[in-house]
């Protein structure tokens, strides 16, 4: 039987599916040629830099990689943390503040779309009431409280703190957990099984794809902030913190603009592979529920 | 019965017309006395069977408990301490000798903010500035995302391609495109225009807040193209059918159909957006660290410069609360006004 081919309304409006198609090919213009330029760039020493910004490079400075290793750097209380202690540092804080937070946002949806009780319903109503209420300007309060408490500086110990839901992630495990069915639970429950093992066994399987879609964001996020390691974190410097130091240095080295774009293409480039190996998941539909005007 | 009277002595019959008004209003104390233990009976609730749980219903609370409790002590010390604190932050200073915060009692930290704009010249350019700020993200980039959703969700050619494009900003770090944005503008463009000597248009006063804008809407492109898309999606396909044998116009059908559709989603994000009236920048301190222009200045870039940069910032934490606390007077307000006012839109169930 001939495949029937959906018929797009666009295709009834060739102006405005042009003028669309024009600017977002406009737009993929300037993001590539950046990001070329970019990688050009990283490959010329300063002087070639400074003569020749569009052509490519005379001489390919590979060795731009292993000088960015060696001379790239942030200064911390009289240390030097090269771009492999930033790499080191960027892993820990993307994989803590990843796998405890979704944990959270996990394990607290499950409990509110599976379970019927009053607690379960404060929890929820607290959780949307926190994102609905704008409180400004808690960035000095909150680094009084977490000096007081210790979690300031200290990485390991304010991601524990950090297990709390939040946000819209909340939200889509909320949606992902109600619209899995209670026959699973049911039928496990009838098996002998407890709580914990619906959880784990039976529930956490059935919403792998969200988790990992959810999770893998996060990391991205992680990976990219310098904001966090700079405000709460000044010993921990990732590698995102360490591109915004990098404009800033006067040290030869540190201020040569081809080695900080080598730098930026080293932070790029595990992203790249993610999305090249996860693009579906992280460009496929995530249902947020919950929550409507 | 007469008969009865008669043989009745005149002594019982005397009894009888005394004890008759008393035996009336004892009976009448024993009802009354009677109503009100059965109220008592039925407020104690002893009538009521006893509430038992079930084992099974108690290893629910168990385990409910049992996730819920560190999750909200989190919550305490991450959110309902730091504002209360926020408060008291508020009434306060912080001394250096003593690396203490002592309670001062008075209001100060809270008219700090109307002297600095009276007094320090450039300061009132920050309110202008984060008004723009504010519609600049709102409106126009809240547009151009919600065109480019759409033509995506229309399918247009390489859609799925400009998808992977358009997911790149977020991808790769802010910091990352900052650099590449500034040293293009710095060295590139010069180049470019061929004029060696141009200054760079992000360090040029004149111009900075303006590049500073620019390149937001150059990352913000494909700003909620996910929700947005994800929104659209909801539209009934056969409805959009009907539409297309009536004649509509891709106009119409995003204006009449799609839009009422999406149009709480899309205004939630604009809801949470309020906050960013105090609190957003166009990636200033990424830009400039702790030397922004005063033409690039924002509520959000010098509250935070205040407290991130540079030594004894401590100094200026009860000042940033008290800020902190009287913006948020303002913006509670307003976003339960821009929720109020989009729940009179169009609330479309499909």
């Amino acid at each position: 039987m001939a495949k029937i081919r959906k018929r797009e309304l666009i295709n009834d409006h060739p102006v405005m599916k042009w003028t669309g198609f024009a600017i977002l090919m406009l737009y993929t213009v300037t993001i590539l040629f950046a990001l070329v330029w970019a990688l050009i760039s990283a490959l010329k020493d300063f002087y070639e830099f400074r003569k020749n910004l569009f052509g490519l490079p005379q001489t390919w400075m590979f060795s731009n990689l292993k000088l960015a290793f060696e001379n790239l750097f942030v200064p911390v209380e009289g240390r030097e943390y090269t771009l492999i202690y930033l790499i080191g540092n960027s892993l820990a804080y993307a994989f803590l503040y990843t796998v405890i937070p979704v944990f959270a946002n996990i394990i607290v949806a499950y409990g509110c779309a599976k379970y019927k009780s009053k607690l379960c319903d404060i929890v929820k109503a607290v959780v949307i009431l926190r994102m609905v209420i704008p409180i400004v300007g808690g960035l000095a309060s909150g680094l009084t409280v977490s000096k007081f408490i210790g979690t300031y500086d200290n990485l390991p110990l304010a991601a524990i703190f950090q297990f709390t839901p939040q946000g819209a992630h909340f939200l889509i495990f909320l949606a992902t957990f109600s619209g899995i069915s209670n026959e699973y639970m049911d039928a496990a429950k009838i098996d002998g099984a407890g709580h914990a093992k619906i959880f784990f066994s039976v529930m956490l399987p059935l919403a792998r794809n969200t988790i990992i879609a959810v999770g893998i964001m996060v990391f991205i996020g992680c990976w990219n902030d310098w904001e966090t390691a700079m405000v709460w974190f000044p010993s921990y410097p990732t590698l995102a913190y360490g591109l915004y130091r990098f404009q800033f240095s006067t040290a030869n080295a540190t201020a040569s603009i081809p080695l900080q774009l080598m730098a930026c293409i080293i932070a790029m480039i595990p992203m790249l592979i993610i999305l090249m190996f996860f693009k579906d998941k992280l460009v496929g539909n995530i249902s947020m529920g919950g929550i409507k005007g | 019965m007469e008969g009865n009277d008669e043989k009745k002595t005149l002594g019982e019959r005397i009894g009888g017309v005394i004890s008759r008004p008393f035996a009336k209003v004892w009976r009448a104390v024993k009802d009354k006395m009677y109503d009100a233990s059965v109220w008592l009976h039925h407020k104690s609730g002893a009538d009521k069977r006893k509430k038992k749980f079930s084992g099974y219903k108690k290893s629910e609370l168990r385990f409910l408990w049992a996730i819920f409790i560190w999750p909200i002590v989190c919550f305490f010390v991450g959110y309902v301490a730091t504002n209360i604190n926020s408060f008291f932050l508020a009434f306060q200073e912080y001394n250096v000798e003593t690396d203490e915060f002592t309670f001062i009692g008075d209001f100060r930290n809270f008219t700090r903010i109307f002297d600095e704009l009276r007094i320090v010249p450039g300061m009132m350019q920050m309110i202008f500035n984060s008004i723009i700020y504010y519609l600049f993200t709102t409106v126009i980039c809240g547009a151009i995302s919600l065109y480019i959703s759409f033509m995506i969700y229309k399918n247009v050619p390489c859609g799925k391609f400009f998808v992977v494009i358009l997911f790149l900003p977020a991808i790769v770090s802010n910091i990352v495109w900052v650099l590449i944005y500034k040293y293009f503008i710095e060295y590139g463009l010069p180049v470019l225009v061929g004029d060696s000597d141009m200054m760079s248009l992000i360090l040029n006063p004149n111009s900075s807040f303006e590049m500073l804008l620019l390149f937001q809407l150059w990352l913000g492109f494909g700003g909620n193209l996910l929700i947005n898309t994800g929104a659209m999606m909801r539209v009934p396909r056969d409805c959009l059918e009907a539409a297309s044998l009536e004649g509509c116009s891709l106009w119409r059908e995003f204006w009449q159909i799609t839009f009422p559709v999406i149009f709480q989603t899309w205004g939630v994000g604009i809801i949470c957006g309020v906050i960013t009236l105090f609190s957003g920048s166009p990636s200033t301190y990424a830009f400039f660290g702790n030397d922004a222009p005063m033409e690039t200045y924002t509520f959000g870039y010098y509250f935070f410069q205040i407290i991130v940069g540079g030594k004894d910032t401590e100094l200026n934490y009860p000042y940033a609360a008290a800020a902190g606390l009287m913006f948020t007077a303002v913006v509670a307000p307003i976003t339960f006004f821009v929720k109020w006012l989009f729940g009179k839109g169009p609330n479309v169930e499909v």
